[in-house]
């Protein structure tokens, strides 16, 4: 017999296995992978939302931009030098306070007075996370009246991204576990209802792995179609970040949904078969 | 085939097996007799590694089961056929399946399982029924499947606990029969057994226990004296 042959038909009666097993597992399947679909889409959205954040974030950092007042009298050129110096400076933008106070003439209607404008940097930086460092020292140049930048906003959005993230770490542990549970007793009713089977096989001199590994690939097979099932909401979901990053007026995001798809499939099968190994390591005696 | 040399074997404080000493040799067709609790289906269950024994040691052709691993216990049972008393079919597969599932999970080819699966049950006389479901057989024919079954991966060792426990005389005469050619075709038999009609019909090793003890290995015996 040749070994090669003799263990694709194996694998194949292994699939056969796990397929009847599932077809004798009836309206369970049912229960199963809707409860599979619905904690894999809880998951699924947390993490794509906690992505999107981040993401956002990014994004938002890009097009903020921090304006630099500076006192009368001192060079423009000099301070922007300096400022470059500071380093992480990704874009530095000059704006003579003649031309500040044309543009507001040419928009408004204002009464002719004194030129009421400082000059002004518009810089953006590199790296968000080191924007304060920037500000203070540019705050503490001799030439800077004042600096600006919306502060606030990239603060509440930070808070929001790290409040997501935790949360969706503890929904993996939580939902993890419940699936894992939900994927151990099903198996093990599975393999109560065919102990007789197993028995038998056993005594027959059945070898371990073709007996076990059907409950396995049925647990991954729940995990497998939770995991498909649970990617409608996830798209939806998508449209909705979409359509978010179009009214900011910020690129579309890519790939990131698609990433999610791999991260739940590979969750959902991870989870199921390690549910139903759990079970049958406790209950099916080789 | 089979040695035992001074095997016990106790279940907490009781004392299942003691000091059994054996020598079964290839081809030989052994009856185990005795009472039961006697120890017959200990013996049984060391020589298929269900149990191993407390103390002593126990060789199935030449492998000492107490020293081997768990993951080996399939390849040892292999190489023996299992009848029960009570035929575990699987109700819901045909004769043929019943026979087949075993050569199936080895990876054998539909080719190499039907002739396998035709001899074995041409050997036990049901090639006809193959496509019966076991409630639609008697109760003999249902062992004879279960005997098919214990043969079809032509196995050197058959082991029959009561094999014919839930069966009339007549039929339990027609499956010594049958399990007397495939003992003539080169397998060893060891049936546990406590009909003394059929051990005394078929004049063959008896092997008797009492109390975990061999009282008896008389060639050519019967049940009693």
């Amino acid at each position: 017999m040749n070994h090669f042959d003799a263990d694709i038909r194996i694998i194949k009666r292994v699939i056969a296995e796990t397929f009847k097993g599932i077809e004798r597992t009836r309206w369970m399947n049912l229960i199963i992978i809707t409860t599979m679909a619905a904690i894999l889409s809880i998951f699924g959205c947390l993490f794509r939302t906690s992505i999107a954040i981040s993401d956002f974030v990014e994004h938002l950092g890009d097009s903020l931009e921090v304006s630099v007042y500076l006192k009368p009298g001192y060079s423009i050129e000099k301070s922007k030098a300096a400022i470059i110096k500071i380093g992480n400076i990704k874009e530095i933008k000059v704006i003579p306070r003649e031309q500040a106070w044309e543009k507001i003439k040419q928009e408004m209607d204002v009464p002719d007075i004194k030129n009421p404008l400082p000059d002004t940097l518009r810089l953006k930086v590199k790296n968000q996370d080191e924007i304060e460092y920037v500000i203070k020292k540019v705050k503490n140049m001799r030439s800077v009246e004042s600096v600006q930048y919306a502060r606030d906003i990239v603060e509440k959005i930070i808070k929001i991204g790290n409040v997501t993230n935790i949360a969706t770490l503890i929904v993996l542990i939580v939902l993890g576990g419940l699936t894992l549970s939900i994927i151990n007793n099903t198996i093990h009713l599975v393999i109560q209802s065919r102990s007789e089977e197993i028995e038998i096989m056993r005594m027959m001199g059945v070898g371990n792995w073709y007996i076990r590994a059907p409950y396995i690939l049925q647990g991954a097979f729940y995990g497998f179609c939770g995991a498909l099932i649970s990617i409608i909401p996830l798209r939806i979901l998508e449209n909705y970040i979409i359509s978010m990053s179009q009214f900011f007026n910020m690129a579309e995001p890519l790939v990131f949904t698609n990433v999610v798809v791999v991260v739940l499939m590979s969750m959902g099968i991870f989870v199921g078969s390690l549910g139903s190994f759990i079970s049958v390591r406790k209950y099916l005696r080789i | 085939m089979i040695r035992f040399r001074n095997v016990i074997k106790t279940y907490g404080a009781q004392r299942a097996l003691d000091s059994i000493n054996l020598h079964i040799k290839v081809g030989e067709f052994i009856f185990l007799t005795g009472t039961s609790g006697a120890g017959k289906s200990t013996i049984m269950r060391l020589i298929y590694r269900e149990e191993k024994p407390t103390r002593g040691q126990a060789l199935i052709g030449g492998v000492d089961v107490a020293k081997l691993p768990d993951n080996k216990i399939p390849y040892l049972r292999r190489r023996m056929g299992i009848v029960f008393q009570d035929f575990k079919l699987l109700p819901q597969q045909n004769v043929f399946d019943n026979v087949a599932f075993v050569i199936r999970a080895l990876g054998m080819n539909s080719r190499e399982i039907n002739k396998r699966v035709s001899g074995a049950l041409k050997i036990v006389g049901l090639f006809d029924r193959l496509d019966a479901y076991p409630s639609q057989l008697s109760g003999g024919e249902q062992q004879r499947v279960g005997i098919a079954r214990a043969i079809v991966n032509g196995p050197p060792l058959l082991i029959a606990d009561e094999p014919t426990g839930n069966l009339d005389p007549q039929t339990s005469m027609e499956i010594m029969e049958i399990l007397e050619q495939i003992n003539k075709r080169g397998t060893t038999i060891l049936l546990a057994t406590h009909d003394k009609e059929m051990v005394n019909h078929f004049k063959k090793r008896v092997i008797t226990l009492e109390n975990g003890k061999v009282v008896r290995d008389i060639h050519e015996g019967t049940y009693e004296q």
